[in-house]
């Protein structure tokens, strides 16, 4: 069986029951489904969360079940593409290169054909949340939008978001910048309405791929296989054919079109930085078809919540951590933390830096990504999965008169509330790494930092000497 | 002073970061007030590009839709 969202969900609950939660009782897609989120994400729970009966924001039993929180856990989203959290940025990258070729499917095929709605459009039975308070309205934000260059015919694939403004139209968050952006300028420019599909719910590896950082005018589709390890099955839209092409094991396809000019005030809208993006003129979607797997999950995703920003993140740490690679090969990993929104902080680590190889790869990780602001060096005795480590080498191991880089006046992105009018910011970036050896025989010339032997911690049995009902019971401090 | 920023009064937290403090960090935005509830919600300074003249605001609050000039109070312009 091809892979997609119900065969994840199987798998893993199957593999890992305690971390897919369940709730039949009905719920209210109006805050509670975030307000649940942030609850957990304040204990360190990052469960899959599947709402089998969601009451939509209209107030009706939503006849899709909700799918939330798939994408919040590093592990998990780890595991669906064959790696562990500590090797993302390595595996990453050779994963998205071992690229597969897309599988094309006949319509009638495709479980993501099993229900077709051209006539009966409503967008108010999908139980589309509303997350957060003075946000304009409901919002889309598991979604995929696939758009198409009209002088290739090469399509792209972006996370984007879409607000319902009626039962058959929506204003579109498709950042400027974007590849989808230019798409949709280039149908325009044409004097066209630009088609447009926005494709909802499939496997983790699909929507981590979905977010992979290629040049234009490239396909997302064979980076997709690469992470699903299988081709990823395609199928041609309903009201496109085959100038546009949707994932065939989606839940749930939303074609329409994008009429040339047409805008709207979109927003005020959460995002990643967990702010709200202040209201700004977008384009709109006319919805043509409908197309959805019988029983067809809803994904949501809560912005500005780990399941935002995990998921998201694999693909800017790969670019990081390949970019840094090629300046400073004493590069041993990368890490972007859920403190810096997984977006905004970079944790390098290293071994045995030649001099001047710290400051290169700041330099490096900061230019990469418009969202990264600072970067963390530290040596590889310091843990950057550990928060509390690499603050700890922030601390003790920098002079900041000369191991701080400041950038000003650098490209930002707008999505972080600090960068100006202009589109550019200060970034910063501490070299907390600790001065070469002077001789083989020491690991470096600097005060020796206390450590309880490895072997004595790996020895030492927890559950024998405290009880484990009692460590149950203890107050987790910070 | 965090319940005053919360209600989305940016006359309190001028006066409570200094209004120099305000511009410096706050460049990006305007403050609008709903011609309809009065609430006030935020703006992309650029709407005000003239490309965008003929794109009227939509309050966030009560969906109402209404031209720049007709906005109560504009704060940041």
């Amino acid at each position: 069986m091809a892979k997609g969202l119900k065969s994840f969900l199987d798998d893993w609950d199957e593999t890992h029951p305690e971390d897919v939660v369940v709730i039949d009782e009905p719920v209210s897609v109006k805050y509670d489904v975030a307000a649940l989120q942030h609850k957990l994400e304040s204990q360190g729970l990052f469960p899959v969360i599947v709402y089998k009966h969601p009451i939509t924001v209209e107030g009706k039993n939503s006849p899709f079940p909700l799918v939330c929180n798939l994408l919040a856990s590093r592990r998990r989203c780890a595991e669906s593409i064959g790696t562990r959290p500590e090797r993302v940025a390595m595996d990453y990258v050779k994963t998205i290169s071992a690229r597969m070729k897309p599988a094309l499917l006949a319509n009638g095929d495709a479980p993501v054909k099993e229900v077709i709605e051209r006539s009966r459009i409503d967008l108010n039975d999908l139980p589309v949340p509303i997350h957060h308070e003075n946000t304009s309205g409901k919002e889309i934000t598991g979604s995929y939008i696939t758009t198409v260059d009209p002088e290739t015919g090469i399509d792209n694939t972006a996370c984007q978001r879409g607000e319902p403004i009626s039962d058959k139209s929506m204003s579109m968050f498709i950042g400027g910048g974007s590849h989808n952006a230019r798409n949709i300028a280039s149908w325009w420019a044409q004097g066209k309405d630009a088609p447009v599909a926005m494709w909802i719910g499939h496997h983790p590896a699909a929507c981590i791929g979905g977010q992979v950082k290629l040049s234009h005018p490239e396909s997302h589709w064979e980076a997709m296989g690469g992470l699903l390890r299988e081709p990823l099955r395609l199928v041609p839209t309903e009201t496109w054919g085959d100038l546009l092409k949707v994932p065939a094991d989606a839940e749930i396809v939303i074609e329409g079109v994008m009429p040339k000019n047409k805008l709207i005030a979109g927003g005020q809208f959460g995002d990643w930085a967990r702010y709200l993006i202040p209201s700004h003129p977008r384009g709109t979607m006319e919805v043509t078809c409908i197309t959805h797997r019988r029983g067809a999950y809803f994904h949501d995703i809560v912005t500005g919540c780990a399941d935002h920003q995990v998921g998201g993140s694999f693909a800017i740490a790969a670019a990081v951590y390949s970019a840094c690679k090629k300046v400073a090969p004493e590069l041993t990993n990368v890490h972007l933390p859920l403190s810096g929104m997984c977006r905004a902080t970079v944790y390098a680590q290293v071994k045995n830096p030649k001099p001047g190889r710290a400051k290169a790869i700041i330099h490096t990780a900061l230019m990469t990504d418009q969202r990264i602001k600072t970067v963390f060096v530290v040596d590889d005795d310091v843990d950057i999965f550990d928060e509390r480590e690499v603050l700890w080498a922030f601390a003790t191991r920098a002079h900041f008169d000369k191991d701080l880089i400041l950038l000003d006046g650098v490209p930002s992105t707008t999505m972080n509330p600090i960068t100006r009018s202009d589109g550019v910011g200060t970034k910063m970036g501490v070299d907390c790494t600790l001065p070469p050896s002077p001789d083989p025989d020491i690991p470096s010339h600097y005060q020796m930092p206390m450590r309880v032997p490895r072997e004595a911690v790996q020895q030492i049995d927890l559950g024998t000497l405290v009880p484990g009902d009692k460590i149950k019971r203890m107050v987790r401090e910070s | 002073m965090k319940e005053e920023y919360l209600n989305f009064e940016p006359g309190t937290l001028n006066r409570y970061m200094g209004v120099a403090m305000a511009e410096e960090k706050s460049s990006r935005f305007i403050f609008v007030k709903c011609a309809a509830c009065a609430k006030f919600f935020q703006v992309e300074r650029s709407y005000w590009e003239p490309k965008y003249d003929a794109v009227p605001l939509r309050c966030p609050h009560c969906h109402t839709e209404f031209r720049k000039e007709e906005a109560p109070k504009l704060i940041g312009i």
